[in-house]
């Protein structure tokens, strides 16, 4: 699913620091079809730069990163922005939810800017609503995200996340927000999820048990990976 | 783009404070630019619809003057006549001609009690013009036709106006003599400008009744022909008219009264030769569209007539003049909202931050984000366009309000000052609208090229 190869991506920084911030120095790693991957690492060490890139928010690196079969550097805006609305899906910690709109209008969000084939508003309803009972908050239809608690909201996200079935989801610190009982039924969810549908997991975490559930851990210092392998070794 | 729209009227509700407030301006500057725009239009539908009608003009005959120093001798003037006539009717956009012909003997008036309550004594200036210009214009247009001829008629002798039949008088000879006959009264019509001027200001200069139009219809005036207070005739005769007033309209003399052409003729060739039966000193052209009018006039002036200018082109000039400097302020202000737009927008842009990385993150391309925005801006616009219309239409009406109740009568006084046109509408709201789209251009080109990823990890 996901293919890195000497990932290279430095911040040019303004004022008083100016200067190249190089934050990753070439970076490795494989997570295949299917597979449930942590990637960990201190606080500033890049896992949300090396995110963003996954996730088609930032083409501005050097090195090979293909996603799905495409090469993201290559793909144009246009290009991009379908990747990010159908390949994959995001869950950011901070829920990043609409609070205007109602929460089946925040899980139908990506079918407005999906190009190929409309769906009229019945049907996006429909799949906003069956997703909601799928992540289990059914009983949070036609209220507001303000209504919700934590990992209620959370919820929401992951739902928005699958609304065009994406082959990746991509989390940074979904857990980071919430409770410890929160953040385990969370956990639980992308597990079930993976388990039922096939979605490939990409999980920032500093959650140790996260790490401990998870298929494949990439540690990231000083800018490279560190140590690649299964939960369990690093729990070891 | 339809699912967009849905976006932009939900920014449109939230952040309806905002956009109230940035579209202050727009309304301002929109409210001036229709209001000055339907003013001019409203001014020109008078000037030039009522005071200098432009679908006709008035052909001359080319006179050709020399000048010597301040004064400017008359060396040949050719007469109009009906070959020139034909000629006219022969010119591409002309839909009819309308010989006019001056009386060229003196004539006095003497009348005017009915109105006025004294009897006056004038000289009268007297223009013939064909009936069929008239015709159907006012009820009561079929009575403008010449009369038969008194010199071929024997005249039946009477004492007193009921002894005669129904529509004629009872009065002095045609020339002259002892005794009362039986005459037919000679139809006049006369124009509504002389009207205007004088219920205007004349009126009240002298402290006069106001006249009413449908009042003077049937009144009538005692007419001596070759007559002059100061002038006597060529032949040493008068011919004894009375004149009845049959109506108004704007192709009689705009000072003096307006006999039928026919009626005309029968006087001067009275007075003067039998060619001055068809000896016309002006030629009325209607003219098919007013679009046509300059050309027209061009393919009159080639032919080598002369065409009068009534003064229409200037008083368009002058209205053009005065539009186009109101218009340009009223751009000045708006021009100037599109900048407080501006600002507005990149207030809610960098407010926004976080629901444009979220639309980016979910799939919107940076094309998408902006056609938000300007979508969002040009919603404002015509919002704010339409209120600026409504307010400047609300503006007017109380101005035409004012002038009713508030200004004294003057000529041409219209009942309203402006015109609001359809197009007019349009072009406000258009003008709203793009200069709301160009104000937010810049803030809109930000938002789509804001880094989500920055926004989106919480930096
Ligand atoms: N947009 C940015 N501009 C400049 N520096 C940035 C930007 N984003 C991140 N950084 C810097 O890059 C480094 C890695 O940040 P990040 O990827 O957010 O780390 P993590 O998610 O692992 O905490 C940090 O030092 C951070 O300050
Ligand atoms: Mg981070």
């Amino acid at each position: 699913m996901i293919r890195a190869r000497g990932i290279r991506k430095s911040y040019r920084l303004a004022g008083a620091r100016a200067g190249e911030l190089p934050v990753l120095r070439g970076v490795d790693f494989d997570v295949e079809d299917g597979e449930f991957a942590a990637v960990i690492g201190r606080s500033g060490s890049g896992k949300s730069t090396l995110l963003a890139l996954l996730g088609g928010l930032d083409s501005d690196y050097s090195g090979e990163l293909k996603v799905a079969g495409k090469d993201l550097r290559t793909l144009s805006d246009a290009e991009l922005s379908a990747y990010r609305n159908a390949t994959i899906g995001f869950v950011f910690q901070a829920f990043h939810l609409l609070d205007h709109l109602s929460c089946e209008d925040n899980v139908a969000l990506p079918a407005l800017f999906r190009v190929d084939g409309k769906e009229s508003k019945e049907a996006r309803l429909t799949r906003a609503r069956e997703l909601m009972d799928t992540v289990g908050i059914a009983d949070k239809i036609g209220a507001r995200p303000g209504t919700l608690s934590g990992g209620q909201k959370q919820r929401l996200a992951i739902a928005r996340a699958l609304y065009h079935r994406p082959k990746l989801l991509i989390c940074d610190e979904p857990t980071g927000n919430l409770d410890s009982a929160s953040a385990a039924a969370i956990i639980a969810l992308f597990r079930r999820l993976r388990d039922e549908s096939g979605v490939t997991l990409t999980i920032v975490t500093h959650d140790p048990t996260i790490a401990a559930a998870a298929d494949r851990v990439i540690e990231i210092r000083d800018g490279v990976v560190e140590l690649a392998g299964g939960g369990e070794e690093v729990q070891a | 783009m339809s699912s967009l729209g849905a976006i932009v009227r939900g920014n449109l509700r939230n952040n309806a404070v905002h956009f109230a407030l940035a579209s202050v301006g727009v309304i301002v500057g929109i409210a001036a630019f229709a209001f000055f725009l339907a003013l001019g239009a409203g001014v020109r539908e008078v000037v030039l619809g009522k005071i200098f009608p432009l679908d006709q003009l008035e052909v001359i005959a080319k006179s050709m003057t020399l000048d010597v120093g301040p004064v400017s001798l008359g060396l040949a003037s050719d007469v109009l006549d009906e070959k020139a006539a034909e000629q006219l009717r022969g010119v591409a956009g002309v839909r009819g001609v309308y010989p006019k012909m001056k009386l060229t003997a003196p004539a006095i008036g003497l009348g005017g009690k009915q109105i006025i309550g004294n009897d006056i004594r004038t000289e009268l200036i007297i223009d013939g013009v064909d009936p069929a210009l008239v015709q159907g214009e006012f009820s009561g247009s079929d009575q403008f036709r010449v009369v038969p001829d008194p010199l071929a008629t024997t005249p039946t002798a009477c004492a007193a106006d009921s002894a005669c039949p129904k529509d004629m008088y009872c009065g002095k000879p045609y020339r002259g003599g002892p005794g009362k006959v039986c005459r037919d009264y000679v139809p006049v019509i006369a124009s509504p400008h002389m009207l205007e001027i004088y219920n205007g200001s004349l009126r009240r200069a002298y402290n006069l009744p106001r006249l009413n139009p449908d009042f003077l219809i049937g009144v009538t005036l005692d007419m001596q022909v070759g007559a002059s207070m100061v002038q006597a005739a060529e032949k040493d005769e008068l011919l004894y008219e009375k004149l009845k007033l049959v109506g108004f309209s704007d192709k009689a003399v705009p000072l003096g009264v307006t006999l039928p052409l026919s009626q005309v003729a029968r006087y001067n060739v009275h007075f003067g030769a039998p060619e001055a039966a068809t000896r016309y000193h002006s030629i009325i052209v209607k003219i098919e569209s007013k679009d046509q009018v300059a050309a027209v006039a061009k393919a009159i002036e080639e032919l080598g007539f002369e065409v009068t200018d009534g003064g229409a082109e200037q008083a368009g000039f002058l209205i053009s003049v005065f539009v186009l400097v109101f218009s340009l302020l009223s751009t000045i202000i708006v021009g100037i909202a599109a900048v407080n737009i501006m600002h507005v927008f990149f207030m809610l842009v960098y407010e926004r931050q976080r629901e444009i990385g979220i639309m980016r993150a979910v799939g919107a391309r940076r094309s998408d984000i902006q056609r938000i925005i300007l979508g969002e801006a040009a919603c404002v616009g015509l919002i704010a366009g339409a209120i600026g219309v409504g307010l400047a239409y609300a503006t007017s009406r109380v101005f035409d309000y004012v002038s009713a109740q508030h200004l004294p009568d003057f000529p041409y006084k219209p009942e309203t000052y402006f015109a609001f046109s359809v197009d007019l509408v349009a072009l406000a709201l258009g003008f709203a609208a793009g200069f709301c789209v160009l104000g937010a251009w810049l803030p809109a080109r930000r938002a789509a090229r804001m880094d989500p990823a920055a926004v989106l990890t919480g930096r």
